[in-house]
């Protein structure tokens, strides 16, 4: 008999006891699709039959109809049942790809089986093989059944099946390379131990250990670096690639964003995954082969792989006990030292209990706790005395190629983002086929920012370094924190790239006081500023038009391409010569944005879809006047005289006559204002302590004039406040100015709301809310601190 | 011929099998014979190829067992507690074995599920430990291979059905020289099987001979000697055992019946004769002899 055909006659008899197996996989996945789909379509139906009913009362959209709404929902719900937006099959395949695993070598465990499968004239590698492959086939046949059901149910009702099939097939894939990694490791799991409970435990920590330790490294690269956070760990690559489910998940959520016909672009992501799972199925092969029959029944089937599996668990789960404990009190290393002992000898005990199932066995294998204890405390004291140098780092000249620095301290990224094109799919429910894309600063500047200026860069990160390290010495060796409340900590996140190709990001807290010469350095790079906003690398080919903002409404200035390229190019060079010192003094007077090809589309399709009876370019109002606009400070002449000469309508001063009524909020709990009411014997509440306010209205009298003329002069529109963060501003009080219906361009009622510099109160607000700038403490000097 | 060499087995600190030789002759019952925990189970199962010798080998014509896919389809292993499919049939079995084992006899296995009253439709989870037994048997012996090992497979089965195995394992021996390797915590049950035993002892082997040797080698002598004779001063006589009541005296002794007869003769006693000896007592005087109260071993 040839082994071949043993394979198939050995595969034959096992799937005939596995039916069970059969039947549940396709209940589980007949619910999860066919089910699914056939509900969804329900729902079509008689949401169409309304449509039909009353189709005057629905908008469409333009060039829509019932039907052509229909064929699209048609698609999202294909979507949802067939392609990786149907998440519930993510958890089925992996609950199955556990179960199978689990059974289909559970006889490992039991004596009677392995001296049955292991007496018979079969090698145990074609034993593992059968075994592996029809767990594989039990899934994959019952979901391309159900999935052939699926598309039939689909394609019944009108969808377009052909289409729709290579993206059924690619979430096969996705789904089949999920269940090969599970079904992989959680086999390993079987293979390691000799006792369903005990496999099921060892699944566990299989699942779990990577993601788990990489946590654990977090926590303490957070509790003992300073120059770390969350973000720039790298921890969360570890949690997805060191265990199979976060990895699926990733991949599915990765697929659910891109409509099912680009599903093969996750090829880069199913490829190493299906490596990975083939890897496991080898290993989980070979430990078959190797795997001792008399481990049935026994907790481990390897003697050899006690010693280490323990000592790998115990150490992390003390450290992690001990942490907690010293987190717990204070950073009481009294506290540390029990949690430490405490979880040593539990965890040490537990397992020596579960490998020998013998309570006695508590203390069993005394050097092996003693190892786990040693590796704890090493571990813990690389982390405690940097041993590695993490928070000292620094490339040499010879390494260094180039770095990027971001810091929020340099208000230096508004709301900036990108239009996404999301054709159909997850991403696509939104009618225009657009979603908008956030772009953090960080993740911008991270990646395009290129300084390669090492001077500047080493003498940024030797100021972090020495502030991380007098930050250690204050908290490991209490010492004292330096006196005074002027300081002004920035966090920094430099990104030093190496001429190896390393990347490595180090997170600093400098006082900006202190190193204000740096940042007047960093701020005067032409690659700081390159890397810091977007728009000096906007061209102006691909620039549609430029429009101007108030912070409550937009307005186009250009659409001419030569005025846009001379904006543009005014525009940038003011900026990359724009100080630090100006930005600390100046408010913007204005904001500018360069529209881009993609956005202008963006706008064209939010616009459309939002109304059938639009032609032309997109509507004003659907462009956020807050986003993607560019500050315009008082020391850009160059481009101001071209916004004026191109016929712009900047933000104009107010006029008094130009107000209606304006109402000064104060927000000083001890003003003067309450204390006056309650002499006078009024009730003031504590509500009303939060917040006093005074109204002006603008009723022809002089004295209101001059009251609305002081505010005038000396307010600003809070959001050009908001756009530099770095000058003064004087957080305790607000204005919301409501003007005349003649001087309201935009007709919506809606006040102006301005603010003050400190420096700037006009005399109304000093005398009706007794204003003290020593007692100030909403003021915010700015970067360059509070003038004499 | 099966040979082992120096077979070592130990599960932890426990050493199972302990250095063990021994040669299984084809064609002949081989009785692998001791108290619980004594190594049988080890041996057999190292025998099948399920467990690997930590030390040593057994090997089946010169060829290794363990992982030997063409040595371990000569040979059938029904464990002491046999396996079968859950919610399966004989009559499943039978497939799956017909699967594994070329040469299985279907038609044979009805036939004797038959002759045993077995329904081949029946769930096995369903049958008596006998009748599990009865099946094994029938499996093992359809296969149609040139080994059988069995372990404890006699136990449960009734007086009736034990004989019908023996004749059937003697019928097939007959026919196409199988060889049963047969372990059993019990002698008397072997007694009139084996042709050959192996006593097992805490992992050691204490004896493996053919009985037929034993039984032509070993002799008990009852006789009246000389008056002031005792039974060491006869000459020629290698004396097992003696027991005297009164002037009657009870000789255990090794050689051949013509030599002891005319050692016996020599002495010129008042009487005497030669009485056969049962398994139990070669046993016994065989084992005595290596220091081992054997009645504790095996009885």
């Amino acid at each position: 008999m040839t082994s071949k055909s043993l394979f198939f006659r050995l595969m034959k008899e096992d799937l005939k006891r596995r039916l069970w197996a059969f039947g549940l996989s396709f209940l589980t996945f007949f619910f999860a699709m066919p089910v699914l789909a056939a509900m969804g379509i329900t729902n079509l139906e008689q949401q169409y039959a309304l449509w039909a009913e009353d189709a005057g009362n629905y908008d469409f959209g333009i060039g829509n109809t019932a039907d052509t709404e229909f064929s699209r929902k048609l698609g999202e719900l294909t979507a949802e049942c067939v392609g990786l937006e149907n998440v519930v099959m993510g958890f089925l395949v992996i609950t199955a790809a556990l179960v199978l695993a689990l059974t289909g070598f559970l006889y490992l465990h039991s004596r009677k089986q392995v001296d049955f499968y292991h007496s018979i004239p079969v090698r145990r590698e074609l034993l593992f093989t059968v075994r592996f492959v029809d767990g594989i086939l039990v899934t994959g046949s019952m979901y391309l059944v159900n999935l052939v059901f699926t598309l039939g149910i689909l394609g019944a009702a009108g969808a377009a099946v052909p289409g729709m099939v290579s993206g059924a097939l690619w979430t096969f894939l996705v789904h089949m390379t999920g269940f090969l990694l599970s079904y992989g490791l959680m086999t390993a799991a079987v293979m390691l131990t000799g006792n369903f409970f005990i496999s099921v435990l060892g699944g566990i920590v299989l699942f779990g250990y990577v993601p788990a330790v990489a946590v654990l490294f977090q926590g303490l690269m957070q509790m003992f670096f300073v120059t770390t956070n969350q973000r720039i760990s790298g921890i969360d690559e570890w949690i997805i690639h060191g265990s199979p489910a976060p990895y699926y998940v990733a991949l599915i959520g990765e697929g659910s964003d891109l409509p099912m016909a680009r599903y093969g672009e996750l090829m880069g992501r199913i490829l190493p995954a299906l490596l990975a799972g083939l890897v496991l199925a080898v290993i989980g092969g070979l430990l078959y082969k190797f795997r001792p029959s008399e481990a049935a029944g026994r907790a481990m089937a390897f003697r050899m792989t006690k010693a280490p599996i323990k000592i790998l668990l115990v150490v992390p789960i003390t450290i992690l006990v001990c942490l907690l404990f010293w987190n717990m009190y204070y950073e009481s290393l009294g506290w540390a030292a029990f949690g430490f002992v405490f979880a040593l000898f539990i965890s040490h005990g537990l397992i020596e209990i579960l490998y020998n199932f013998d309570f006695r066995k508590l203390f069993a294998n005394p050097v092996h706790l003693g190892i786990s204890a040693v590796l704890a405390l090493a571990v813990i004291g690389v982390f405690r005395y940097d041993l590695t140098g993490y928070d000292s780092y620094l490339p040499s000249e010879e390494k260094f190629q180039s770095a990027s620095v971001f810091t929020y301290s340099l208000g230096d990224f508004q709301d900036y983002g990108l239009p996404v094109a999301a054709e159909n799919g997850r991403l696509g429910r939104e009618p225009s086929g657009y979603l908008w894309k956030y772009m953090d600063g960080s993740d911008y500047a991270a990646g395009n920012m290129e300084i390669t200026d090492y001077g500047l860069v080493k003498d940024l990160a030797e100021a972090g370094i020495a502030a991380a390290e007098e930050s250690k010495a204050i908290r490991f060796q209490n010492l004292e924190e330096p006196a005074g409340d002027d300081t002004y900590m920035a966090r920094i996140e430099v990104g030093f790239k190496e001429k190896n190709g390393s990347l490595r990001y180090r997170y600093y807290r400098i006082d900006m006081k202190e190193s204000m010469d740096l940042m007047e350095r960093l701020y005067a790079s032409a690659e700081y500023k390159k890397g810091a906003y977007p728009v000096m690398s906007f061209h102006p080919e691909t620039t549609t038009g430029i429009y101007i903002s108030d912070g409550n409404q937009a307005s186009l200035v250009t659409e001419d391409p030569e005025m846009t390229a001379e904006l543009l190019a005014a525009y940038q060079e003011e900026l990359e010569a724009l100080s630090l010192t100006e930005r600390t003094e100046e408010i913007p007077v204005t904001a500018l944005r360069f529209l881009t090809e993609a956005e202008k589309e963006y706008l064209n399709a939010i616009s459309v879809s939002r109304t059938q009876n639009f032609s032309g370019s997109f509507r004003l109002r659907d462009m956020d006047p807050q986003v993607n606009f560019f500050p315009v400070y008082s020391s850009f002449t160059k481009t101001m005289g071209l916004l004026k000469e191109a016929g712009a309508a900047l933000p104009e001063e107010l006029k008094p006559e130009d107000v209606e009524r304006m109402e000064i909020i104060c927000h000083y709990e001890d003003s003067a204002f309450y204390k006056e009411y309650e002499e006078a014997g009024w009730e003031v509440t504590e509500a009303d302590k939060e917040t006093s306010s005074l109204m002006i209205r603008n009723d022809g009298t002089a004295e209101a004039k001059e009251q609305i003329r002081q505010v005038l002069e000396s307010g600003k529109r809070s959001w050009f406040f908001d756009l530099n963060d770095l000058a003064p501003r004087e957080r305790g009080f607000t204005v919301q100015v409501y003007l005349t219906p003649e001087a309201d361009r935009t007709q919506s009622g809606e006040p102006v709301t301005m603010g003050f510099s400190p420096y700037e109160i006009p005399e109304i607000i000093r005398q009706e809310f007794s204003y003290d700038p020593e007692s100030a403490y909403q003021a915010s000097w700015g970067l360059a601190g509070k003038k004499d | 011929m099966i040979e082992a060499k120096n077979l070592t087995k130990k599960f932890d600190s426990i050493v199972a099998v302990d250095h063990i030789d021994a040669r299984i002759k084809d064609g002949c019952v081989f009785g692998l014979i001791g108290t619980n925990g004594a190594g049988k189970s080890t041996f057999l199962r190292m025998a099948c190829g399920v467990l690997k010798p930590d030390e040593g080998t057994i090997q089946i014509d010169g060829e290794d067992v363990y992982e030997n896919t063409k040595v371990k389809g000569r040979f059938f292993y029904i464990s002491d507690d046999q396996f079968f499919f859950g919610n399966g049939t004989p009559q499943e079995m039978m497939t799956f074995y017909k699967s594994i084992y070329p040469s299985f006899d279907v038609q044979r296995a009805c036939g004797l599920l038959e002759s045993f009253s077995l329904d081949k439709r029946r769930k096995v989870s369903t049958f008596s430990k006998g009748m599990k037994k009865q099946l094994s048997v029938i499996l093992g012996l359809c296969a149609n291979t040139e080994y059988l090992f069995c372990d404890e497979t006699f136990d449960g089965l009734d007086p009736v059905m034990r004989q019908a195995v023996k004749s059937l394992f003697a019928n097939d021996m007959a026919e196409r020289n199988l060889t049963p390797i047969i372990a059993s915590h019990n002698l008397r049950e072997l007694e009139d099987i084996c042709d050959h035993v192996g006593i097992l002892h805490k992992g050691g082997i204490l004896l493996s001979k053919d009985l037929d040797d034993m039984k032509l080698n070993l002799h008990k002598i009852q006789c009246v000697l000389r008056p002031g004779m005792e039974a060491g001063e006869i000459p020629g006589l290698e004396i097992l055992k003696t027991e005297r009541r009164g002037s009657l005296s009870t000789i255990t002794v090794r050689g051949t019946r013509e030599e002891v007869e005319a050692a016996m003769r020599s002495c010129e006693p008042v009487f005497f004769e030669a009485i056969p000896l049962s398994l139990e007592e070669i046993f016994i005087s065989e084992t005595e002899v290596a220091g081992y109260d054997v009645k504790k071993l095996i009885f």
